[in-house]
This record gives structure tokens, sequence and C-alpha cells, in this order.
């Protein structure tokens, strides 16, 4: 609640005020709150401001920053403290973040997608600041100076304690405007504004708008061997076997006869408009029964089979991450070697379990289809293979990340399996211009 | 009240159409497609039914209903999981491998090998195999229960719904104090009305209360004659709908229900001496009908209490009000916290959080004294 008096201004002239006839008072949102201040001070207004925004005790212990980090803070600091930091996962985000509280030293929300990363984040900051942590989600509603919050807790709890906070961090901030509603954001009254990603978004319209421009960025290779360990990336190449090309084409043709004429006819159409119209006749169905049986077939051919057993055979005992298209697959996957899948389906309670089973080296193999792209703390592994996947670079620089956490000697190795003159070529291609720079590449068989 | 205000909301309602006898064909080949897929992933069956030419709205509440008909909600969790960390390790490469693993948790849970590989996904609800226990589900069966979910999906979409009901609604009324919902009622000549607040309408814990909402409609199978209209928003506009009978409904018996707090309570006041009815008589004031759920003697007094689930200020404002003019002024509402944040600060207003404790209201009795 601002109380403020000046002959002269006429609220209804501030940007976006609103007159709330419940409270008889102006309304703007929150995230304006140190602009509207600004205005009434340049007029010299009178103002009575309950904004609730503290100091934290400056006892911090935070470990040492890398050269990226540290580069990153400053940009951030020297950009009046507003933007995005990208940064590779596993190249430390988190600590540069803590180091950016510290360095700030007002009370700070941090905004995240899942209860995982709540913990995480916790836990992290905890052992950088030697006091307790506020947490909301997961059961917690504890608001402390230093809170951690998920976006949906934070959707619920941000009209309370919105007065509360100098610094908001945003965590995954390139779902800012959809998981992450823009609203949580509007509901803060905190001029700091720091977004973390690996993969800032295309359309960062909301992002902009709440939080800043990207202002600092580093891609995998840049970072590799450095930040993140060295790897390498071999592309398998896998050739379908003649009764499954047959599938393949014929499958495929059924999906282009009606796919082909709905694009002509309708150029700038969207994919959810196509199948609305598909449903609508039996063409249409038997167009999308195509589409999703060759899919189906490309996911997990018999040559996908042959090559995960020889790379796993090839690196028994190794920490593995298999990473699938979709959860079908994950499942065939798992019945058939008897691994254990990570969907959504797994409850948490058994993921924990699982990831930890994984660290102790007894259950070296996790196959998941989307659940390990990101927000779960995933132990440091060795391998990645990429049995399937879409054509989104972000969704690809995450799994990558997974086995970048740097440790003495580590070389990564990150295979792809591609069925060779199918569409998984395209999505290949277009996931590999989100890595930035060169990298090793092998093709051939395994 | 939009509803309200149009007497029984007949204007520009768009009746609800449900499954009939005359859908049983095309259920039946829907039915089919369940049998061929007996012993499969529940994820195979899904996607032969997103497959089928019968549209994807009418899928999604035949597949609740066939989930709900054959069991399909993950079960046996606890065993799938023992079962899972015994078995799921390094890759086994070869038939034997699999064999052995397998064998050897079934050896540590007592288990054959078949038995073994059954409990492996049985509590995943896309994984677990497609069973029929009972044989071969009815269509009219899973006609009501498609219907039943297509009501519940809509009265989730409510801003707000009113129900007439012709005649006594005693246990309709009370499965909805049970549930906690925002509900008006008032007599329309032999007739109940149920105004309630829909999800839409309330602000906070939208599912939640949409979900209490929901459990409201099984109750509509034991009444011949209603209507159900309500104000709902599926997201490209509003939209006004009206249901009236005949409706196939699953049996009342098959409704989920919810123990009551109110019994409970009472249970507890008896135990710690007080004088308590369960359930006393409604009191009617004109065309409105207020339902106590508890009526404690305490001294010469009688304390009329309410226990209040889900609300808004303005609803508890009007609750007094309506006692207050049906002359009732020992009237007690305990109001839950969590379900209904920044309640109305009043002499009357009980406010607890969690559970509310016998002691607690005798103590706030005995203050109000």
């Amino acid at each position: 609640m601002i109380e403020a008096e000046h002959a002269d201004e006429d609220p209804s002239r501030i940007p976006r005020a609103a007159w709330d006839a419940e409270l008889l008072g102006w309304r703007v949102p929150a995230e304006d709150h140190a602009s509207v201040i600004a205005r009434i001070s340049d007029a010299d207004g009178r103002i009575s401001d309950d904004c609730r925004t503290m100091r934290l005790a400056d006892d911090w212990s935070v470990p040492e920053l890398r050269w990226y980090q540290r580069e990153a803070v400053s940009r951030w600091t020297a950009a009046n403290r507003r933007g995005v930091i990208a940064l590779p996962t596993g190249a430390g985000k988190t600590i540069a973040a803590i180091a950016a509280i510290a360095e700030l030293g007002v009370s700070t929300l941090v905004l995240v997608p899942t209860r995982v990363l709540l913990d995480q984040w916790a836990r992290a900051l905890g052992a950088a600041w030697p006091h307790p942590i506020g947490r909301l989600g997961d059961g917690d509603h504890r608001v402390l100076p230093i809170t951690v919050a998920t976006y949906a807790s934070g959707v619920a709890w941000a009209p309370r304690i919105g007065d509360r906070f100098g610094l908001v961090v945003v965590d995954e901030a390139h779902h800012m405007g959809a998981w992450c509603p823009s609203e949580i954001l509007e509901m803060l009254t905190a001029t700091a504004r720091l977004g973390l990603t690996a993969t800032p978004p295309d359309d960062a319209g909301a992002l902009l708008r709440h939080v800043g421009p990207v202002v600092y960025a580093r891609t995998v290779d840049e970072l590799t061997g450095d930040g993140l360990a060295p790897y390498v990336l071999e592309t398998i190449d896998i050739a379908l076997s003649r009764l499954e090309r047959v599938r393949y084409r014929e499958a495929r043709a059924r999906f282009a006869s009606a796919y082909g004429p709905f694009q002509r006819a309708l150029p700038g159409a969207s994919w959810n408009e196509f199948v609305r119209a598909a449903r609508k006749t039996a063409a249409g169905r038997d167009a999308l029964a195509g589409w999703r049986e060759y899919r189906a077939l490309i996911a997990y051919p018999e040559g996908k089979r042959a090559a995960l057993r020889t790379l796993l055979a090839r690196h028994a005992g190794q920490r593995t991450l298999v990473f699938t298209s979709d959860n079908a697959t994950a499942y065939a996957i798992a019945r058939e070697l008897l691994v254990m899948p990570i969907t959504h389906e797994i409850s948490r309670t058994e993921r924990t379990a699982a990831l930890a089973r994984f660290t102790a080296g007894d259950l070296p193999v996790l196959v998941s289809s989307q659940v390990l792209d990101e927000g779960l703390d995933v132990p440091d592994a060795d391998i990645a293979i990429v049995v399937g996947g879409s054509g989104s670079p972000r969704r690809h620089i995450q799994r990558i990340g997974r086995v970048l956490r740097p440790r003495a000697g580590k070389r990564a190795l990150v295979y792809e399996l591609a069925v060779a003159e199918t569409a998984e070529i395209g999505y290949l291609a277009r996931r590999r211009a989100g890595l930035g720079g060169s990298h090793a590449t092998i093709g051939g068989a395994p | 009240m939009n509803i309200v205000s149009e007497r029984d909301g007949e204007t520009g309602a768009t009746e609800m159409r449900l499954y009939h006898e005359h859908d049983m064909g095309w259920i039946a080949s829907i039915v089919d497609t369940v049998v061929a897929c007996t012993g499969l992933p529940w994820r195979v069956l899904r996607e032969r039914l997103e497959h089928s030419p019968h549209g994807a709205p009418r899928m999604a509440s035949i597949l609740a209903a066939l989930r709900r008909v054959l069991g399909g909600r993950g079960d046996r969790v606890r065993i799938a999981r023992k079962v899972r960390a015994l078995v799921l390790g390094p890759p086994a490469f070869d038939e034997s491998a699999c064999t052995q693993r397998l064998l050897a948790a079934g050896t540590e849970l007592g288990l054959d090998i078949d038995s073994v590989r059954e409990l492996l996904w049985i509590d995943l609800a896309n994984e677990r195999p497609v069973a029929l226990p009972d044989g071969r589900p009815s269509e009219r069966r899973l006609a009501a229960y498609a219907n039943l979910d297509r009501i519940q999906r809509a009265v989730r979409r409510a801003h707000e719904l009113r129900l007439r009901i012709d005649g006594e609604a005693h246990e309709l009324i009370r499965t909805a104090a049970r549930w906690g919902l925002v509900t008006t009622i008032s007599r329309d000549r032999a007739a109940t009305v149920l105004d309630v607040l829909g999800p839409l309408s309330l602000f906070h814990a939208t599912s939640v209360y949409g979900r209490a909402l929901a459990a409201l409609v099984p109750q509509l199978a034991s009444h011949s004659r209603f209507t159900l209209t309500m104000a709902c928003d599926f997201g490209h506009g509003p939209a006004m709908l009206r249901l009236v009978p005949p409706a196939l409904l699953p049996p009342v018996s098959e409704a989920r229900t919810r123990p009551s707090a109110a019994a409970r309570l009472a249970r507890q006041l008896a135990k710690a001496g007080a004088e308590v009815t369960l359930d006393p008589p409604p009191i009617a004031h004109g065309a409105t009908l207020l339902y106590p759920e508890l009526a404690i003697r305490s001294g010469d007094r009688t304390w009329l209490v309410e226990l209040v689930g889900f609300a808004t200020a303005d609803y508890i404002a009007a609750k007094l009000r309506r006692y207050a003019t049906a002359g009732v002024s020992d009237v007690v509402l305990c109001v839950d916290e969590e379900r209904a944040p920044r309640t109305l600060a009043d002499p009357r207003v009980l406010a607890y959080a969690g559970k509310l404790a016998a002691d607690a209201l005798l103590d706030f009795l005995a203050r109000s004294s």
C-alpha cells in the first residue's frame, strides 16, 4: 500500500493504473511499485510506503566462482540488476545466482518449476547462508527473508507476500509466461530480477517484460573442458530393415496424402488445426494413424534396439542415461532389458530411491522420455544415449547437460541414434543447432 | 446470480445430451476393442480408442468410464514398487538373464515368475495390463459412468449452478454440506432448490472445489425429477447447460462417500458429556431453508452449529443474516480456515484449522453464553 498526496498528479495518467471501487483507491501492478514511487517523488509528492523489503545478514560463505560465473554476475549487476543469465545445464547457474543474492543482500524470492528443484535450491542456499530458508510448496508454507517457492505456490502466495522481496530469481526462466505465469512477477515489488536458463526461449516477450533481456550467455561448447566436462558426440546411423522401410514409407505416404493438400490449402494453419480437421473424416483419421505409426516405427526399430544393446554392453557398469522420444519406448526398453524407467508415472519417492541407487552404482542405467530432461537433480552420469527425441534444441541441450557435470579426468560420451532417410535426420539437424560451435562427431555403426 | 434471476434458468440453456439406449451400438464396438486389448498395456487401449472414429471428446469420457468400470486406477502400489526394486537393475541382455532376475525376485517375495512379471507395472495407469475381472463390461454401465464423467466435467467448469429437485433433497443437501460446498437452499412450492457456487467463481482452491462439487453429481441418480442448470465456461465463452431426467447414471450405492465431519464431532461431543443432536430439522423462513448440522444443549440454550467448508466472507455474512432473519440467534458457524481464507470476523464464527475439536467448540459455546 502506498499513500501519496500530490495536488497536480492525476493517478489515471499512471500507466496501468485502475480505480478499485472496493479499495477506494488506485491499483497498479506491484511490479510498477518502484516507478510509481519515483514518479510521485519526482513531483515532490508525500509518500507513505508499507513495503516490507529487508536487508539480509551478511554472513555468506559463497563457493569460489568460475570465470564465467563471475562475468555473468557482474554483467547482470551492470544491467541494473535485471536480466537473464543463460548457461548450460551443469555449468553452475545456482552458484552464480547465490553470489548475486549475497552481493545484493536483500530479501529474495526464488521461483522454481518443481518440488525437486525447490528442495535442491533450499539446500544450496542453506549451505551458503547460515539461516533458515523459507519454502513455499510441497506442503511447506514458511516465508522467510530468503524463500524458495514453486511456480504454483508462487501464484497463490504472491498477493500476500509480493512486497517482501527486493530480488526475485526465476529458475528455468524459459518457462516464463507459460508454466511460470506472468502474474507472479506482476505481483512482486522486487526491482532486482534475475532469470536463469540453459535455453532462452525464441519468443521471449514475457521474460523480457518481467525479468529483462539475456545479459550473459555461454554455450555448451564454449564451456566444454572448463566449466563443463569435455564430451564426444557420436551419431550412429540406424538403417531400417526392409520390412520396416516398407511400413515406414506406406505410413508416411498415408500421412502425406492428407497433410500435403491441407498445408497447400491453408499454408499458415497450425498442427492442432490439422488434427482437428483430420479427425472429421475417415481419410484424415487414417492420415493421423499413419503419422503415429511411422513415428512409433522410427522411435525404436530393430536397428536402434541392437545399437542400444551394443552400447550398453560396451559401457557396462558406467552410469548411463537413455533418452527416448516417448514413454512407450522408455517402457519398451525397461521391459526388454529390465532397467529402471523414470517417467511421470513413477512416484517421487520411487524416483528418489532410483536416483540414489543410480549414484551408488547398483542401478547403472536410467531410461526416460522427458522427466530427466530438466527439473530433476540427476546425479553425475558419464554416458547419454539419445534413442529418440524431437527437433527441439532446448530439450537436447538439457539432455546433454545431464552428463557434462565436470569431474577430474572425465570425458563424457553422448550417442545419438538416428534412422537414416527418415524425418529423424531433420530433427537431428535442428537440435544440433542449439549446441553452438563445433564438437567432435563420429558417424557409423556402434 | 444469473441463474437465480432467470427462474430455473431455462432461457437460452442448451440441453446436455447424455448417452442413452440408442448409443449402445457404438459403445459395443468400444467394448469389443477393450476385449481385444485384454492383457495389453492400457496405453495401447487408449491409443486404439483415440484412433477410433468416435471422436476425441467422446473418448475422454469413455476412457474415464472404462477406468472406473474395470478398476483401471493403479493399485497394488507397494508390491509393484517392491518388485521393481528387486527386478530392475543393470541391463539383462538375454532371455535367461531376465528369467534369472525375475526368479530371484519371486523367491524373495514368495511369488512365481508369472506373478512377478504381472506385478512389475501393475500400479502404473498406462502400463498395467487391461484386465476384465468380471468378464465383458456392460455397455449400459459404461454409458452410465461416461454420463457421470461428462456432467462432472461440466460442473468443474461452472461459475454457478442451480439444482431444482421435486420433493425433499435431504441427502443431497447433506452431501453438499459434507463436501463443504458454497450452497444456498430454498423452497419453491414443493421443490427444493440448491444454488451452488461453481469453482470458476471461487478464486481459490478452484480444482479442489471442483472435485468436491463433482461429488454431488452421483446423487442425482436417486432423483427421478430434477433440473440441473449450469453457467459454464469451457474456454470459448459462456455457456448455459441444462440437464433433466431421464439420465442414465450409475447407482448411488457406487458413489464416492465422504465421512461426515459433523457425525465425528457429534460423537466426540457426546463423549465429552454434551447433549447433542446430529442433523436437527431444517429451519424454514419464507423461501429460505437452513440446515444446521448439530444442535447442542447448553444450560437452557440450544446452539445450532453449522460446519462451513469452502466459503467467502460474503457467503458467511449472508448465512448469518438468514439465521438472524429466521429468528435464530444461538448459532455458531465453524469455518475451516484452509478452505475459507480471510473469514469474516464475527462473534458467531469459530475459525479452525485442520480438524475441529469438540473441546474447542464447547469452550467457544461457553464463552458465547
